[in-house]
């Protein structure tokens, strides 16, 4: 498995591993809900202000 | 100068140094391996592409609209309590003159003849819950909407907006919202059904706004006269058109017949 690869590369002990890997998961998450609402907003639905 | 593909882990290189002419099936077993990589590439690249487009549906349709119907619970709670605590004042009201730019509103210092007056709220802050609107003949806004001040993106998330630089609604003039039509809730989704005799009303502290749809039409985002000012007391609704696309706007046409205003205005 090749997350399981990712998480054993981590470095540090297994308790830094698990928080490097928290951390990495909620940065990630954020850029991607991020990167959702703006193709949401420019592609989808802008809300439909006049300007 | 004859060259030989040569594979080296992921890397491929083209030697100019060999002289060593190509051996057909040694190529040929190459040629099976690149086939096999491009295929496994393209395979897991479609499956990721359609992992993150599925996230992108679901995040746009209902984890926004999860959000903005929680939103919109504690944001009608936060109107209905304004409505209680807003300050309201009366002043007298002339028609305007309406000059090709738009009416202009006397000043009401000059005014000395009682007449009609005008119930006035305070202006609501940047962002905050002010008003409900309900459309009796949509599903969707039977129970109400939320009303907050401003069309900013981070507005709009929580309902529908109002543009600050117009009216508020009840008062003369051409009173202006947006709301989404596809994510966020989607407070404007059955937009298009709406026809001309359709009541949307709109309550504020002042009391409930009745507005008759008079007329929808289909313009480019651009196109800011539809919220120019307007002789009498107008509400005008913009929402993105058509449905899962920002290409154009859907805009509805209501006029005030009926609310605390409607005599004074129109009288």
């Amino acid at each position: 498995m090749r997350i399981v690869r990712w998480f054993n590369a981590l470095p540090g002990p297994r308790v830094v591993q698990v928080i490097l890997a928290f951390v990495i998961f909620v940065v990630a998450f954020t850029a991607l809900m991020f990167v959702y609402d703006w193709m949401g907003n420019n592609l989808l639905d802008s809300g439909g202000t006049i300007s | 100068m004859v060259g030989k593909i040569e594979y080296s882990g992921s890397l491929w290189a083209m030697s100019d140094t060999m002289t060593k002419v190509a051996d057909p099936v040694e190529g040929s077993a190459d040629k099976g391996r690149i086939f096999i990589r491009v295929v496994r590439f393209l395979g897991w690249a479609s499956i990721w592409l359609g992992l993150f487009l599925l996230g992108f549906v679901a995040h746009q349709l209902f984890v926004t609209t999860f959000f903005a119907q929680q939103n919109n619970v504690a944001l009608i709670q936060e109107a209905e309590t304004s409505f209680a605590t807003v300050e309201i004042t009366e002043i007298p009201y002339v028609a305007p003159d309406v000059a090709p730019g738009g009416p202009v509103l006397t000043d009401p210092d000059d005014v000395d003849l009682p007449g009609p007056v005008l119930r006035v709220e305070a202006a609501p802050a940047e962002g905050e819950s002010f008003a409900i609107i309900r459309v009796p003949s949509l599903d969707r806004l039977v129970d109400g909407w939320a009303v907050v001040e401003g069309v900013s993106r981070r507005n709009l998330k929580n309902g529908v907006g109002h543009m600050a630089s117009t009216p508020l609604p009840g008062q003369p003039g051409n009173v202006v919202f947006s709301g989404h039509r596809t994510t966020y809730g989607a407070p404007f989704h059955e937009f298009d059904e709406l026809v001309p005799g359709d009541i949307i009303e709109v309550e504020t502290a002042l009391g409930v706004h009745a507005y008759e749809v008079r007329e929808t039409i289909i313009v480019r985002p651009t196109e800011i006269w539809v919220t120019q000012p307007r002789e009498g007391a107008w509400l005008t609704l913009t929402t993105c058109n058509p449905k899962f696309s920002s290409r154009e706007r859907l805009v509805i046409f209501a006029e005030l017949v009926a609310g605390p205003n409607f005599e004074a205005i129109n009288g």
